[in-house]
């Protein structure tokens, strides 16, 4: 009798059990040395390479102070692009950007840098409103509006190099897209943020990233 | 004997419990969810192309800044070709921000409401779609005109 208790408890138990799925088993994450410069090269008239640079930008982040490249001097950075009212991918892009944030909360090395594309509803009052339900703090992750055409000019510039087809139109309708920045502001590698194991990847390729002396 | 059925019972109980987990399904739920679908898959038709949309009034701006001196009549058809093309833009982004998820209408909206909501929605939706299809069309041959024969 004892026993058939045991296994009504444990049946029951298990059969009410409605927590999403884990994470595939079994991943095969890619262990790599360094991370390539990533984008069409030039070949400067003396011979040198000229990789695709990030270009200058000055945003305003969720306290109203204006963010620019000096902000993130000698460190690398996560790009994304998003905006509050997104109704399909977004959600699931920040809770990767939030998986980053946690994984390298102790490091100062590493920051995160959320452009809006919806500026005219993503305000300042509306961005700091976000950041603070996420928990997230400057300087370590800045939530950035501005001007529409400058940020969705700037959502080019990065997804220009961070897709895999050349031909597809660029912009921010990439904005699944996180983005890894290093510190002489090339892009150094790339993942779907809507996809966890991609992101899994990722954060292995900022570890390459931030232990590059 | 008696240890037998007592036993049964337990089990009985058991899967009682066990199909009483089981969430009941409303038929209502897969009419609304597959309304919203449809709704969606105009989002993700039109989304691609919003962004095209502020590449090409991107463009248009730059070329206007670039060429102070170009005819009255060019500049007024640009000029009214990028006001065109924010305005589809804008109705992308103003839909995506009023958009309400099926749960939200759930807690308030009787079945009959949810679906008249979905309606206007895709009614919405076609709206923008129609805006950013003639914008884009109209726009890339305007900029080809404008290109160096």
């Amino acid at each position: 009798m004892k026993y058939l208790l045991g296994v009504f408890l444990v049946t029951f138990f298990f059969a009410c059990d409605n927590t999403p799925d884990a994470p595939v088993k079994g991943l095969v994450i890619a262990k790599k040395d360094v991370l390539p410069i990533l984008g069409n090269r030039d070949i400067a008239e003396n011979g040198d390479t000229i990789y695709p640079t990030i270009p200058d930008f000055a945003f305003i982040n969720q306290n109203g102070d204006t963010v620019t490249n000096a902000d993130f001097e000698g460190k690398a950075y996560v790009a994304d692009f998003f905006f509050i009212h997104c109704p399909t991918i977004c959600p699931k892009v920040t809770q990767q950007m939030l998986r980053v944030n946690d994984k390298f909360a102790d490091d100062d090395n590493l920051m995160l840098l959320a452009h809006t594309v919806d500026p005219k509803r993503d305000d300042v009052a509306a961005l700091k409103s976000y950041a603070d339900k996420l928990d997230a703090k400057t300087p370590k992750w800045h939530f950035v509006t501005g001007d529409k055409d400058e940020l969705h000019g700037i959502a080019d510039d990065y997804f220009s190099v961070a897709i895999e087809n050349p031909d597809a139109p660029g912009g921010f309708d990439h904005s699944g897209r996180l983005i890894l920045v290093d510190k002489n502001r090339h892009v150094r590698a790339f993942a779907n943020g809507t996809d966890p194991d991609e992101v899994t990847q990722f954060i292995e390729d900022i570890k390459v990233l931030l232990a590059e002396k | 004997m008696k240890k037998y059925f007592s036993s049964l019972s337990l089990l009985l109980v058991t899967a009682f419990l066990i199909s009483s987990c089981e969430p009941s399904i409303d038929p209502n739920l897969a009419v609304q969810e597959a309304e919203f679908a449809k709704v969606m898959a105009g989002h993700d038709e039109v989304m691609p192309k919003t962004g095209q949309i502020s590449k090409l009034s991107r463009q248009m701006k730059k070329y206007m800044k670039d060429n102070p001196d170009l005819d009255t009549e060019t500049k007024g058809n640009v000029a009214e070709m990028i006001s065109n093309l924010m305005v589809a833009e804008e109705m992308m982004f103003a839909w995506m921000a009023n958009i309400k998820q099926l749960k939200e209408l759930r807690i308030t909206k009787s079945h009959e409401e949810i679906m008249t909501y979905l309606s206007e929605e895709n009614k919405t939706m076609e709206n923008v779609k129609l805006a950013t299809n003639e914008g884009l069309e109209e726009g890339k041959k305007l900029w080809e005109s404008l290109q160096p024969q």
